[in-house]
């Protein structure tokens, strides 16, 4: 998966060492964003092959974000992360056109076998 | 994982696709009763109210509880009690995938053993103080659930040890990390609290982080939220109130320590090295 950028929104600086730590192990570049806008912000300017959105941030969430990529770009690979597990925000978030819905803490072989779906 | 739904459960395995998931939660509410038609049929609402509230959800995008009971012809209570029936007459997420021919009986019976053994089985004796404090749903929850994601993370274990109603010396003088969750349709916050000594944060910020932490600073504070914010999803998922994402502030951290809510419960866990407190408030809003 190397040359492939990741862009990773989450408002929780310690969630982002921690994936992008998972991540760059595998060769994978990663962009990090602290919140929505700022991941919609970054997202035009990286065009990563896929997004990992935290579902709750500050300012723009991950739903109100994935939103506005999805309409930047409706062949966005975004997967959306949460500590939450509700099924209407499941639901909510793969009808507006995230490819998949992973529950924190993440199970990293589980998300990069995701991942490598995704860009591959 | 420990707390999802199962078809969230699939998905993240990569057994069904989010398509097949979509077909089937369609599936799923095209053979779940309407709210207003489980209205009428309890004698909540006439026929006719039903319907009025069908028509202005289509123009407000509201849920039909929430415009219920903001017209004032239901309450909290009875709009909880018809989503819990109505939740009850839905057929399960397996049996629409199998009716769907997206997975056999045989998977679905399989998975369902798999994904139960992520689930609520905690059968332990829990002190009767528990079941008597103002939230016992909610307690018996927290003490089922934080263990396990202690030991997700820390990889070690950790047990509930006592359960009190006031603060004592060791809680007051602990920092604190607080997420506060506004109940449903309800005047009232509830606030779910982590609290512990900077040593034993570092620790449990170390284990998220996979990173020795020896400075209590933002990110092993930021750690520490982390790890709250990670066990407040898992408890919340199951809980007996409606609760989205929306509900749940981010986690905030409190260097110095104030119980003063209207009720107060702590349940105080040992893992031998690490102490930590889980304190259950509720404010009005």
């Amino acid at each position: 998966m190397s040359e492939q950028t990741i862009l990773i929104a989450d408002d929780s600086l310690a969630q982002r060492k921690v994936l992008s730590h998972v991540l760059q192990q595998e060769g994978i570049n990663v962009v990090e964003a602290e919140d929505g806008n700022v991941a919609i912000e970054k997202y035009k300017a990286y065009a990563p092959c896929l997004t990992i959105l935290d579902l709750v941030m500050p300012n723009c969430g991950g739903k109100e974000a994935l939103r506005k990529i999805i309409e930047l770009d409706a062949d966005a690979n975004v997967i959306i992360a949460s500590s939450l597990g509700g099924e209407s925000d499941v639901e909510d978030c793969l009808r507006i056109g995230a490819k998949s819905y992973v529950q924190k803490p993440y199970d990293f072989a589980n998300l990069l076998e995701q991942i490598r779906q995704q860009c591959d | 994982m420990i707390t999802k739904f199962f078809g969230q459960f699939l998905l993240e395995k990569g057994i069904i696709d989010k398509h097949q998931l979509l077909t089937a939660l369609d599936e799923q509410r095209a053979q779940s009763p309407l709210l207003g038609e489980l209205a009428v049929e309890m004698g909540l609402l006439t026929k006719a109210q039903a319907k009025t509230l069908n028509a202005a959800q289509m123009k407000e995008d509201k849920r039909f509880g929430d415009l219920a009971i903001e017209k004032e012809l239901l309450t909290d209570a009875q709009v909880n009690e018809l989503l819990e029936n109505q939740r009850k007459k839905r057929p399960y997420i397996g049996q629409v995938l199998v009716r769907l021919g997206f997975l056999t009986d045989e998977q679905v019976t399989q998975l369902l053993a798999e994904h139960g053994k992520d689930r609520d089985t905690n059968t332990q004796h829990i002190n009767t103080e528990v079941d008597s404090c103002f939230a016992p749903k909610l307690a018996h929850r927290i003490i089922d659930v934080f263990p396990k994601i202690y030991q997700r993370v820390c990889k070690r274990a950790i047990a509930l040890h006592s359960i009190h109603s006031s603060a004592d010396a060791q809680s007051a003088a602990q920092p604190r990390w607080q997420q506060n969750i506004t109940l449903n349709q309800r005047n009232s916050l509830l606030s779910l609290s982590l609290l512990c000594s900077q040593q034993n944060a570092l620790q449990i910020g170390s284990a998220f982080m996979n990173m020795p932490l020896q400075e209590f600073d933002e990110l092993s504070i930021d750690a520490v939220n982390e790890f709250l914010n990670t066990f407040t999803g898992h408890v919340y998922f199951h809980a007996e109130e409606n609760i989205d994402s929306s509900a749940i502030s981010p986690p905030t951290f409190m260097p110095t320590n104030e119980l003063a809510a209207n009720e107060t419960l702590i349940m105080r866990f040992d893992g031998g090295d690490c102490r930590c407190d889980i304190v259950v408030e509720l404010r009005d809003k």
